[in-house]
């Protein structure tokens, strides 16, 4: 009877085990490909992509010769085209980082935190003391901006499936109107079901 | 008018300075009592200082306000940009309100395999569906209206989902 009662035991366990979630820390840049959706990995080659190739391009020895001091660049909207939710957020942010480290490239602010951040210096002018007070009309105004589309084609029959992505940015002279730069990543993948 | 006072900065100051002095000036000589001199002994204006003076501040009044409204063209600029400003300036807050963000216009593509686990997943759900509502309709009695009222009905319909509900058993 007893060694059973083990067994049961054991069995119980092994089925207790089997059922719970397992969760393992991996690599962030070693993100594996589970449904063929847009992941990780290839937001990181599309910013490492973009990164190089914003930061080689002419458009900026350009302006700093004509200039003399470095260019101030916007972000503007990206425009998800494709057939998958796709947050263009997290390779946009490492492009801007890449302007900041590298000193470059001039950054400023848009969007909703722009506005805070417009709405704090409004709180200031009537709560903080006046030598710590931040006034308006001071801001750095943009000689560029980044806007970007994501685009997509899938080829699918029965259980095969290839999905390419193309995600563009540009970078477009505010004042001319003139885009000086075109970041262009192609992604091409095969899944079979 | 308004479109005078929208520069900056230097410009904005020797052209509001200007446009101040010269009203000052041709103030002071219209309401001043010399007014009349002016219009009736040319002579005696001439002669007196205080207008040059005054005749002299304006002549810098006038330059300055001429000199200031220099910069509001730039070079080769469109005359007509005016028209343009105004309509991006009344409705610019709402053209950035998308900016920074990803806006999201995803369209469904076709994929073989995904349409027929949906084809597979909605047999499913209809099949569930008719279960359900199969033991609802094939109890329902279409002749409870011709019958006469029996006090046991709760027995004869135990099984009957449509009985189940408390509001049926009354009537």
């Amino acid at each position: 009877m007893k060694p059973f009662i083990t067994f049961c035991i054991f069995s119980a366990l092994l089925l207790l085990a089997a059922c719970s979630r397992n969760v393992t820390r991996i690599d962030a840049a070693e993100t594996p490909d589970i449904s063929g959706s847009w992941n990780n990995t290839d937001s990181r080659l599309v910013a490492e992509q973009m990164i190089n190739d914003a930061l080689s391009s002419a458009w900026l020895s350009n302006f700093n010769e004509a200039k003399n001091r470095k260019p101030v660049v916007i972000v503007g909207m990206v425009t998800n085209q494709s057939h998958e939710h796709i947050t263009a957020e997290t390779f946009m942010k490492d492009l801007e980082r890449s302007f900041i480290t590298t000193s470059k490239v001039g950054l400023v602010q848009s969007g909703k935190k722009r506005e805070e951040m417009r709405a704090e210096k409004a709180d200031q002018q009537t709560n903080a003391s006046q030598s710590s007070m931040k006034k308006f009309g001071l801001e750095n105004g943009a000689d560029y901006i980044l806007q970007g589309s994501i685009n997509s084609i899938v080829d699918a029959h029965k259980r095969k499936k290839t999905v390419t992505y193309q995600v563009n940015l540009e970078l477009t002279n505010i004042e001319t109107n003139e885009v000086v730069w075109i970041g262009d990543k192609k992604l091409s993948k095969y899944i079979k079901n | 008018m308004e479109n005078i006072f929208l520069c900056k900065g230097i410009t904005k100051i020797m052209l509001m300075n200007g446009f101040a002095i010269f009203l000052w000036v041709f103030y002071n000589i219209f309401t001043s009592t010399f007014t009349l001199h002016i219009q009736t002994n040319l002579s005696t204006f001439k002669s007196c200082k205080m207008k040059r003076y005054l005749l002299f501040l304006s002549f810098i009044g006038l330059a300055s306000f001429v000199v200031a409204q220099e910069p509001l063209h730039a070079e080769n600029q469109n005359p007509d940009y005016n028209i343009s400003k105004q309509k991006y300036m009344a409705s610019k807050d709402q053209l950035l309100t998308s900016m920074g963000t990803t806006v999201q216009d995803t369209y469904k593509a076709y994929d073989w395999y995904e349409a027929k686990q949906e084809r597979k997943q909605q047999r499913y759900n209809d099949r569930r569906e008719r279960r359900i509502y199969q033991n609802y309709y094939n109890n329902y009695d279409s002749y409870r209206y011709y019958r006469p009222y029996r006090n046991d009905t709760r027995y004869y319909n135990r099984n009957n989902l449509y009985r189940q509900n408390w509001y049926y058993w009354f009537w």
